[in-house]
């Protein structure tokens, strides 16, 4: 829909560089209007597929799933090393647990930095690029959880309306934000016992091996539970791993965003056509 | 033809006859032979009477005048003496009865059947006694002999056995090579045997060994005080070991030297308990040593006494127990020593040495120890893979055997004697044994005997024996000690926790520990180890000053393995999981503060869930439903 701009034949020195910013915005809207619009592949039986991962975001959850697995899998064997499966894995796997230590000691590292790495991205993501619907938690997130539980109690038959990401992709993002930094500060903590004790009481080191197996014993659980009943058990949401969502479940599950990218789909087209 | 007929038929029968006879002869003479050969003084009786009869039938038949009661007339005078050319005075006077009783009395041997050169009266060349000498005057009747001494008469009859026992003369004996030397105090046979009243010579036994005392005085003496004769049935007589007339300075191959019997049934043991008495004989002198070809030696000493007092001795067991191949004299592979060697020396400790056919006494010792297994086999196979035969392997043949720890002839049961276990180990292992003394465990078992405290072999095992140095000694030390330390009856005696170690608790060490118990690989853990802070040999209560694990010395044992550690990192028992006080408190708090928000929040996740899944699946069935219903 265009919007019904007057035509500006002279144009006056003092409204020059208004009218410049003007421009500059509408250019602007116009490459994220065309961003949008990409975001919709239309295939050969005319059914629409919405691009909704990036590489880059379809890579990095590939690197979290495998370092957290590992990580989940090899300090589960040094927290219950003494049960029989354990103890066997360890002694037939790695042969001593010293190397179940390193093994986790490695990929915390690699994990770490992962999360620095995604740490710059979404920084960029939501405050230069500033794309619409972002993870940034805002002020309707906590009515919209509300709604969601009243819908599904049945108290409202009408289920709030989600953009970007559900309030349940939020939950479960923003615990694994608060996680992560919990999980390596009581890891290093135990890594460097003789350096935290110069500093701190050695009540500390105990202390932070009970919280990390805990806080380990959550996110293991969160995954299990939340992550997997919402991305797998619930529907077949495979976006993360192909990178495209069907209209249908677009629709389902995400309808302002779908709303957005065909609005935008749409203006392109007939911008395409009047010329 | 007159001459054809020289032949006759009686001529014939008489040369047939005569033919026979000496065949019968030659006959008798070899089983004569046979049955002296055998040595039963009885025996020999009968057979002697049945040879001496027919064979010198000419000696005592004829002339009648030579019977013996001619020569009884003048012999059975008492003060009938003759004089040898050096004026020694011989009683020429013979007991009738007592010869008629003698093995040649019995056999009905005439007195000239010895004295073959007096079948005449007057004697040739012996000056002629006159009838009033004895019948009337009663004095002292000296008749003038043809001998330069005594011994020389003896010597001259002594001639006269060899014609009827031929075979029992040996010119090897050590009797006889004497004599020939010109000693002439050494035994001739009448010496051993009697003139005439002589006897069967074992009958009874103890003639035997009461003949030879006559001149051997000094080892009668021993043989009396059971140096020599025992309870052993072999060896009760000299003649059992020295061979009656080839006795040799020291016995060949005595008679008696027991074979060992090795079982046919399996089972059968009865062997082992032979030998004793036989190889003290001579093993009993107080300073036998063997020398090895590298001129190390052994003492060969082993006494009776100590043997008996020694498990195997209390357990019936002989010297062929463990030295089965060891038969006979000389023994198959070892010097002969002669009797002369020991028991002809003034002094009697002089020292004897017998050189071994061994490399070294320790190749002896190495060889012995074979013998062990023979009953010890489990105790072998358990030591097979010990540090000990590591070692032994490894080539260094000072690696202890059996023998080294158990001892040998006075090998004893540990029972009774705990603190004897760790003084066999410290003859080799002195520092490890001193440092051990002073600890707790040690100061226990020497102080009070405590039955309770380890020994070495109870932590290092006993034919297993290993060491640090080895992987499974490390790996299973933590349930060595805590076999004793998680023993709450046992340890409540002395006040000590059992608590204090459960490898299954949140602790650092415990977690890689108590994965020890179920490797069995021979891979070396460097995760710590009890005795990594306790001390090995020298562990002691944490209240002792000198203790490792003492509040003045944590840091430092601490910093071994943790060089930055600080005396806050060492402050409290991170290695226990039984930290105690405030901090315990604090820390459990928190602890449980964080568990239940870490619950609350996936409960409510979880209900979160089950809400959703509830609506979907109630959504579902309200959609599907009208679309059956509308078909």
């Amino acid at each position: 829909m265009m919007t019904s701009e007057p035509e500006t034949p002279v144009v006056q020195p003092e409204n020059f560089k208004a009218a410049h910013a003007r421009k500059q915005a509408l250019a602007s809207q116009l490459r994220k209007t065309l961003a949008l619009a990409d975001r919709v592949h239309v295939m050969a039986d005319g059914s629409r597929w919405f691009v909704r991962f990036r590489s880059v975001e379809i890579l990095e959850h590939w690197l979290v799933l495998i370092s957290f697995t590992i990580l989940s899998l090899t300090g589960l064997m040094q927290r219950f090393a003494s049960l029989n499966i354990f103890a066997w894995a360890i002694n037939a796997v790695f042969r001593d647990i010293e190397a179940v230590s390193a093994v986790h000691q490695a990929t915390a590292i690699c994990f770490v930095a992962l999360c620095l790495f995604h740490f710059v991205r979404i920084l960029t993501v939501w405050f230069v690029m500033r794309e619409p619907g972002a993870m940034l938690p805002r002020r309707g997130d906590g009515s919209d959880l509300l709604k969601m539980i009243q819908y599904n109690l049945g108290s409202i038959k009408v289920r709030p309306l989600f953009d970007r990401f559900t309030i349940e992709e939020k939950l479960g993002y923003w615990a694994l934000l608060i996680f992560a930094p919990i999980m390596v500060l009581t890891g290093l903590i135990q890594w460097f016992p003789t350096f935290v004790t110069r500093l701190f009481p050695v009540a500390v080191i105990p202390l932070a091996r009970s919280i990390h197996s805990m806080s380990a014993f959550l996110a293991i659980a969160v995954v299990l539970t939340w992550h997997l009943y919402h991305t797998v058990f619930k529907e077949r949401n495979s976006s993360i791993f192909t990178g495209l969502m069907s209209e249908q479940a677009m629709r389902e599950n995400h309808p302002l965003e779908h709303q957005r990218i065909i609005a935008a789909h749409e203006k392109i087209q007939t911008m395409r056509k009047g010329q | 033809m007159p001459e054809i007929k020289f032949f006759t038929k009686n001529k014939l029968l008489i040369i047939f006859l005569a033919v026979l006879l000496l065949l019968g002869l030659e006959l008798r003479a070899e089983t004569v032979r046979a049955g002296h050969m055998a040595g039963s003084g009885s025996r020999l009786g009968d057979i002697g009477r049945l040879m001496i009869i027919p064979a010198n039938a000419a000696v005592h038949s004829s002339p009648a005048s030579l019977s013996n009661s001619n020569c009884i007339m003048c012999h059975q005078y008492d003060k009938f003496k003759g004089v040898t050319r050096d004026s020694q005075q011989v009683s020429l006077t013979v007991d009738e009865q007592g010869f008629n009783q003698s093995v040649h009395g019995q056999a009905g041997v005439f007195c000239v059947g010895c004295h073959t050169t007096f079948t005449t009266y007057p004697h040739s060349d012996v000056e002629q006694v006159t009838c009033e000498q004895c019948h009337e005057q009663n004095i002292t009747v000296v008749a003038n002999l043809p001998y330069d001494n005594p011994r020389a008469m003896v010597a001259h009859f002594n001639e006269t056995c060899r014609s009827c026992h031929p075979n029992e003369y040996s010119a090897n004996s050590i009797h006889s090579s004497v004599a020939a030397n010109g000693q002439i105090n050494t035994p001739l046979c009448t010496d051993c045997h009697g003139g005439h009243e002589v006897q069967p010579p074992a009958d009874p036994p103890e003639r035997i060994t009461l003949t030879c005392s006559r001149c051997h005085t000094a080892v009668y003496e021993d043989f009396q005080s059971n140096q020599h004769n025992s309870a052993d049935p072999l060896t009760q007589t000299c003649a059992d070991c020295h061979i009656p007339h080839e006795i040799q300075a020291a016995p060949a191959e005595p008679a008696a030297t027991p074979q060992p019997t090795p079982a046919e049934e399996s089972g059968d043991q009865s062997y082992l308990n032979q030998w004793n008495s036989t190889c003290t004989m001579c093993h009993a002198y107080p300073n036998l040593i063997g020398k090895a070809e590298d001129s190390s030696t052994v003492s060969l000493t082993v006494t009776e006494q100590e043997l008996s007092e020694s498990v195997h001795g209390k357990a019936g067991l002989g010297c062929a127990a463990c030295h089965p191949s060891t038969t006979g004299y000389p023994h198959h592979d070892t010097e002969q020593i002669a009797c002369s060697t020991c028991h002809g020396s003034a002094n009697p400790e002089a020292e004897i040495v017998a050189n071994l056919p061994y490399e070294s006494t320790r190749a002896l010792s190495i060889q012995l120890n074979e013998a062990c297994r023979t009953c010890h086999e489990d105790q072998y196979k358990a030591s097979a893979d010990s540090m000990h035969t590591k070692a032994f392997e490894d080539g260094n043949q000072q690696a202890p055997l059996c023998v080294d720890c158990h001892g040998s002839h006075s090998v004893q049961s540990t029972e009774g004697s705990r603190a004897s276990i760790s003084q066999s180990c410290a003859k080799c292992h002195t520092a490890a044994y001193t440092s051990y003394q002073s600890s707790v465990h040690g100061a226990a078992i020497e102080k009070d005997g405590n039955p309770d405290a380890p020994t070495c072999a109870d932590c290092h095992g006993v034919h297993t024996v290993s060491g640090p140095s080895q992987a499974n000694f490390r790996n299973e030390s933590v349930a060595t000690c805590t076999r004793c330390h998680q023993d709450q009856e046992m340890m409540s005696k002395y006040g000590v926790s059992t608590g204090l170690f459960d490898p299954n608790t949140d602790n650092f060490h415990g977690v890689a520990l108590s994965l020890y118990d179920q490797r069995s690989s021979d891979q070396m853990g460097d995760t710590p180890v009890c005795y990594d802070c306790h001390g090995v040999h020298t562990i002691r209560e944490s209240a002792d000053p000198l203790s490792t694990v003492n509040s003045a010395n944590l840091l430092g044992t601490c910093q071994k393995c943790h060089p930055n550690a600080s005396s806050r990192f060492a402050s409290t028992g991170l290695s226990h999981s039984s930290s105690t006080g405030a901090a315990l408190a604090f820390q459990d708090w928190i602890e449980r503060i964080y568990a239940i928000i870490i619950f609350a929040i996936l409960a409510l996740l979880v209900v979160y869930i089950l809400l959703d899944a509830r609506k979907r699946w109630t959504e579902k069935k309200r959609l599907t439903q009208p679309a059956a219903t509308g078909k």
